[in-house]
């Protein structure tokens, strides 16, 4: 016998509570590789997941539509997609003009990223576990894979942070763990955007010598190469100094609907052109 | 051996059901994780083997689905299991108000590991999700423990009946 009888099941218990305490450290400090066996799990649990869930998001949507707001569901689904194209027009207008004022100054410096779009449908979301994500119908097959950005007319939305060879999971810009470069449009002030959860996000390291006010833009300042300078990220709805310590608490509203994510574009940034 | 075979599809239809159905019932605030009863049910009513092999591969399938890295939920249920085997020969598991204690005691043993594991990994703190999300989840899934596992016992007799017979007074 290799254990005694008597104390075999806490024997047993304690060994492979290790191995798994292995397993999970092993896990966190390579969270780029995705095993064949995670990928197969992710890869069949999305049509699964569509299975249960189409049926129910149609019944939803009737009710939404025919039943609450017979005729106008339509109208305003459309004016609303309308109004955030042109908001996000806008701002890019906005943005390109203060880009050439610059550019003018700094006699034709280009940005040289240069990155292709493959779109992608909404297969799953998972807002409510440890990690806040969403999954879509493109994977490593497509050309997709860590890291990526992931758009939608309205805003960013996240960073794809695991493929198998069709799905792959994207970590929303409302998760805690999800940080992004990024500027306040109207005074070029750079900080940290993390996700805040139930709050939307956070502008972190902004000092309180800086003048932000509620309704300031917020786009990504493309320092940390993963978002392409300029996209748009959500807009300031508070901006606090009266805390201590050096810097400001500003809220910021993500632009993105992630309640109404149906279809996304992933950015594809080849990896030299980031280099 | 069917017990073996079937398993994975069973637990990973039990996780997607999870994540999806009993968000419309709560207008998508939460999800009810049967999967905690689950593991509790392996560890008063199944043996170490079987039930520890249910317990690893529904950790898995939890890890895969979530997105989080491969040990978060395997670790956590397996610590649940370990305690519902090792607590069960000692007590009168068949009590619907000890399944519903012993599935909220469990419940906040793995909201307080959740929240231990992502500070160590992420370093971002979840204390207020625990009360705000977790707590209000924790309850309803205590409140219909004891029914789950009155469905759990039919649906075991497909694979044999118990592994392990239950204590009775």
């Amino acid at each position: 016998m290799l254990f005694p009888r008597k104390n075999r099941p806490v024997i047993i218990i304690s060994l492979v509570a290790l191995l798994t305490v292995v397993l999970l450290i092993y896990g966190a400090r390579h969270p780029s590789e995705s095993g064949f066996l995670r990928k197969l799990v992710l890869e069949t649990s999305a049509p699964l997941d569509h299975f249960f869930r189409a049926p129910i998001n149609a019944v939803q949507q009737v009710w939404q539509r025919h039943i609450f707001l017979i005729g106008l569901g339509d109208d305003n689904r459309r004016l609303r997609k309308e109004n955030d194209q042109l908001t996000n027009q806008v701002v890019q207008y906005r943005e390109a003009y203060y880009e050439s004022l610059r550019l003018q100054k700094l006699l034709g410096l280009r940005d040289g990223l240069k990155f292709a779009t493959v779109p992608a449908r909404v297969i799953g979301s998972d807002q409510k576990s440890v990690l806040k994500t969403i999954l879509v119908n493109r994977g490593t097959a497509h050309g997709l894979r860590k890291d990526l950005p992931v758009i939608t007319d309205q805003g960013v939305v996240g960073r794809i942070i695991e493929t198998s060879w069709h799905v792959s999971r994207v970590l929303l810009l409302t998760d805690a763990n999800s940080n992004i470069d990024a500027l306040i449009q109207s005074n070029r002030v750079q900080g940290i955007l993390q996700g805040a959860d139930a709050t939307g996000c956070v502008l972190k390291y902004i000092p309180k010598t800086e003048d932000i006010k509620v309704g300031d833009v917020v786009l990504s300042s493309g320092l940390a190469l993963t978002f392409p300078k300029g996209l748009l990220l959500g807009v300031v709805t508070r901006a606090d100094k009266k805390d201590s310590g050096l810097f400001q608490k500003i809220d910021v509203t993500p632009a993105a609907d992630f309640s109404r994510l149906e279809e996304v574009l992933v950015l594809v940034i080849k990896q030299d052109a980031v280099k | 051996m069917i017990y073996y075979l079937t398993l994975p599809l069973c637990l990973l239809l039990l996780v997607v059901i999870q994540h999806t159905v009993p968000g419309v019932f709560l207008l998508n605030s939460g999800t009810v994780e049967m999967s905690l009863i689950v593991v509790i049910y392996a560890g008063f009513r199944l043996g170490m083997i079987k039930g520890g092999v249910l317990t690893l591969m529904l950790g898995f399938i939890m890890d895969c689905i979530t997105g989080v890295p491969s040990g978060f939920y395997i670790l956590i249920y397996f610590a649940i299991f370990s305690l519902s085997f090792l607590v069960a020969p000692r007590i009168y598991a068949e009590n619907a108000v000890f399944i519903i204690l012993m599935t909220f005691v469990c419940g906040l043993l793995e909201g307080a590991l959740i929240m231990v594991f992502n500070y160590l990994l992420y370093g971002t703190h979840l204390f207020y999700d625990i009360f705000r999300f977790f707590l209000p989840q924790l309850i309803v899934v205590s409140a219909i423990s004891p029914v789950f596992f009155k469905f759990l016992d039919r649906f075991g007799i497909f694979y044999g009946g118990y592994a392990r017979p239950v204590r009775r007074i």
